[in-house]
C-alpha cells in the first residue's frame, strides 16, 4: 500500500487505486502533500498560491463520493495547476503582479475535468511571467529553483509544476506548452511532460500566450500517469474554438506493449549535433534502450530549423502582443525586465510578417508530414544541456556560444509550430546528478502510440529511483 | 514601419518607430532592451524567407489534421 506521507514512492494511478479501495483516504494523501509543500515551498517556490483549506475540503468530498460508491478514476490524486489556468475562487496571476487582484469565478476546463475525475487541487504553481520565458525566474513571486541543485533553474515556463512533481509535493499537474514550456521543465527536473496535439485538450480558462500554438497538457512522474490524466483531460469542448471533435482513444490500453513494428526516426542534424557530452552519452544509452523495446531505429536527414524558428517567433510575438496589448500600453512598467521587451516588440511586427510566418507554417507542416512517411515516431533530446545556473544567458555547444533561448527551445518549438504531440521523459543523469530528458514526437493525434512508446522506453531504460537531496535533508 | 528595418537597429530608430508608428509610450530605460530584442527578432524572422511559401495560404488556427500512418 502507498504511504500518504511520501508521494515520491507513489504514482497517481496507485494512489487513486488505494483511495478507491478505501485503503487510504484522499484527506490523508492531501495532508501529506500539503506537509511537503509547507516544508519545501519557501526554498523552491513551486507554488504561488497554496489552497490548503480548499484542498482538504475537496479531498473530504472525494472520500465521501468514494464511500457512496462513485467511481473516480483519479480519486484523491493531488495536483498542481499552473497559475495561468483558472481555479474558481483564487487569483490567476499568470506570474504577474498585474493580475494579482483577479479572482477566477469558474474552473478552467482542464481543471474541471480533472476534478470531476477525483483530483484534488493543491494550489497554483509558479511560472515565468505570462508564461513568456523558459527559466521560471520571477521577480514578483520569487525565482522557482531546481530541486536537484538549488543554484540552477528548473526550466519554464511551467517550472513550478516540475518542481512540485520532482519533490513529491504533487502527483500530477496541468501545464501549458507554446514552445516547450511543459517539456523543458520536465527534462530539467526529471519528470514526464506531455505536449498534446494542438486542439486535443481544451484551453478554455487559460491566459493566452499564442492562440494558434498554445496547448494544455499533463505533467506527471510516470508515463502511465500522463496517460491517465490525459484520458480525463482530452476531448471536445465547445468553449475552445480550436478544440478537436476527433474521438478520444483509450490511452491506457497499449501501455505495457512492446514496440515491434514501430519505426523511430533519429534526426542527427540539428537535434543531436552538438550536445553537452553527458547529454549525448545519456542519449546513446537511451537509443540502445529503445532498440530493446523492439523498435526499428532509422536515421533521418532533417531540414534546417532556421525557418521553423523564424516562423514560430513571428507568430508567438505577434499573437502574445495582440493578446495583451492594452496592458502593454498602459502598465509596461509593472512587467518584469525580461518579459517587457518581448511583449512590446510584438507590436512592431507587420501583418505581412505574421502572414508570411503562417504561410511558412503550412509548408513546414507539409514537409514534416512527408518526412513522417519514413517513420512513426521521432526521438530527440528534449534539451541539449542539463539545467544551467540561475542567471545564465548563453551556453557552449561544440565550439559555439549559443543563446540559452536557442539552446532550450530549438528542439521543442518545431512541434508547436506543426501542432504535433511530443512527450518528454527522463533518460539519465549527469555525474553531478542533474536529470537529462528525451523527447518522443508523434503524428498529430497519435498520443496513444506516443504514450505506449514512452512507457516501453521507461521500462527498458529502468532508471534507478533517485530523490533530490533537498527532500532528504 | 519598413519591412526590413536598417541593421544595426539604432535606439533612435526604435524611439521613432515607437512614437510615430506603434504609438507605444517608452521610458528611456525601456529603449535599449527593446532595441536589442527587436534586432534579434528581425534577424530570426528573416529566416522565414528561406522557407518555400509559394502557393501556401496562411494556416488558420483550427485545422490541424490527422496524418495517415
Amino acid at each position: 500500500m502507498n504511504s500518504a506521507n511520501d508521494l515520491l514512492a507513489s504514482t497517481a494511478s496507485s494512489i487513486a487505486a488505494d483511495v478507491r479501495a478505501r485503503k487510504l483516504s484522499a484527506v490523508e494523501v492531501t495532508r501529506g502533500a500539503l506537509a511537503r509543500i509547507d516544508a519545501l515551498n519557501p526554498q523552491l517556490r513551486a507554488f504561488i498560491t497554496v489552497m490548503a483549506d480548499q484542498a482538504l475540503a475537496e479531498a473530504a468530498a472525494v472520500d465521501q463520493a468514494v464511500a457512496a460508491g462513485r467511481v473516480l478514476p483519479l480519486a484523491g490524486v493531488p495536483i498542481a495547476v499552473k497559475d495561468s489556468f483558472d481555479v474558481a475562487g483564487v487569483p490567476t496571476t499568470a506570474g504577474s503582479k498585474i493580475l494579482a487582484g483577479s479572482k477566477a469565478t469558474a474552473d478552467a476546463e482542464s481543471v474541471k475535468r480533472l476534478r470531476d475525475a477525483g483530483c484534488v487541487v493543491l494550489g497554483k504553481s509558479s511560472l515565468h511571467e505570462f508564461a513568456y520565458g523558459f527559466t521560471s525566474r520571477n521577480p514578483h513571486y520569487g525565482d522557482c529553483r531546481n530541486p536537484w541543485d538549488l543554484s540552477r533553474v528548473p526550466g519554464g515556463s511551467s517550472g513550478g509544476n516540475a518542481v512540485a512533481l520532482a519533490t513529491g509535493m504533487a502527483l500530477g499537474a496541468i501545464g501549458g506548452d507554446t514552445g516547450g514550456s511543459i517539456r523543458l521543465p520536465a527534462a530539467l527536473c526529471g519528470i514526464v511532460g506531455l505536449k498534446v496535439t494542438y486542439g486535443r485538450v481544451s484551453r478554455h480558462g487559460g491566459v493566452p500566450l499564442s492562440w494558434s500554438i498554445d496547448t494544455v497538457g499533463p505533467m506527471t512522474r510516470t508515463v502511465a500517469d500522463a496517460a491517465h490524466l490525459l484520458q480525463a483531460m482530452a476531448g471536445h469542448d465547445s468553449k475552445d474554438p480550436a478544440c478537436s471533435r476527433l474521438p478520444v482513444p483509450d490511452y491506457v490500453a497499449d501501455l505495457g506493449r512492446d514496440l515491434k513494428g514501430v519505426r523511430i526516426g533519429i534526426p542527427h542534424r540539428g537535434f543531436f549535433e552538438p550536445l553537452d557530452p553527458e547529454v549525448g552519452g545519456a542519449m546513446q544509452e537511451s537509443l540502445e534502450a529503445l532498440r530493446q523495446t523492439g523498435a526499428q531505429l532509422v536515421d533521418v536527414d532533417w531540414p534546417s530549423l532556421e525557418p521553423v524558428v523564424g516562423a514560430h517567433r513571428a507568430i508567438l510575438f505577434a499573437e502574445a502582443s495582440a493578446a495583451h496589448e492594452p496592458m502593454i500600453r498602459a502598465r509596461a512598467a509593472e512587467l518584469s525586465d525580461d518579459v517587457r521587451p518581448l511583449l512590446q516588440s510584438g507590436l512592431f511586427l507587420t501583418s505581412g510578417q505574421y502572414l508570411a510566418a503562417q504561410q511558412a507554417r503550412r509548408k513546414i507542416i507539409e514537409q514534416y508530414r512527408r518526412l513522417w512517411r519514413g517513420f512513426d515516431l521521432l526521438v530527440t533530446p528534449t534539451s541539449p544541456i542539463p539545467a544551467p545556473e540561475i542567471g545564465t544567458t548563453s551556453t557552449k555547444l561544440g565550439d559555439r556560444d549559443v543563446p540559452l533561448v536557442r539552446a532550450f527551445l530549438d528542439l521543442t518549438l518545431p512541434f508547436n509550430l506543426t501542432g504535433q504531440p511530443a512527450l518528454a521523459l527522463p533518460c539519465g543523469f549527469t555525474r553531478a546528478g542533474l536529470p537529462v530528458g528525451l523527447q518522443l514526437v508523434g503524428r498529430p493525434f497519435a498520443e496513444r502510440l506516443l504514450l505506449q512508446a514512452g512507457a516501453a522506453f521507461e521500462a527498458a531504460r529502468a532508471l534507478p529511483g533517485r530523490v533530490p537531496a533537498v527532500v532528504r535533508n | 514601419m519598413p519591412a526590413e528595418p536598417p541593421e544595426p537597429l539604432s535606439e533612435a530608430t526604435v524611439r521613432s518607430l515607437a512614437r510615430e508608428v506603434v504609438r507605444l509610450p517608452l521610458t528611456e530605460a525601456m529603449v535599449e532592451p527593446l532595441r536589442s530584442t527587436l534586432e534579434g527578432l528581425f534577424k530570426e524572422i528573416a529566416a522565414i524567407g528561406d522557407a518555400d511559401r509559394e502557393g501556401s495560404e496562411p494556416l488558420s488556427q483550427v485545422n490541424i489534421e490527422e496524418w495517415p500512418s
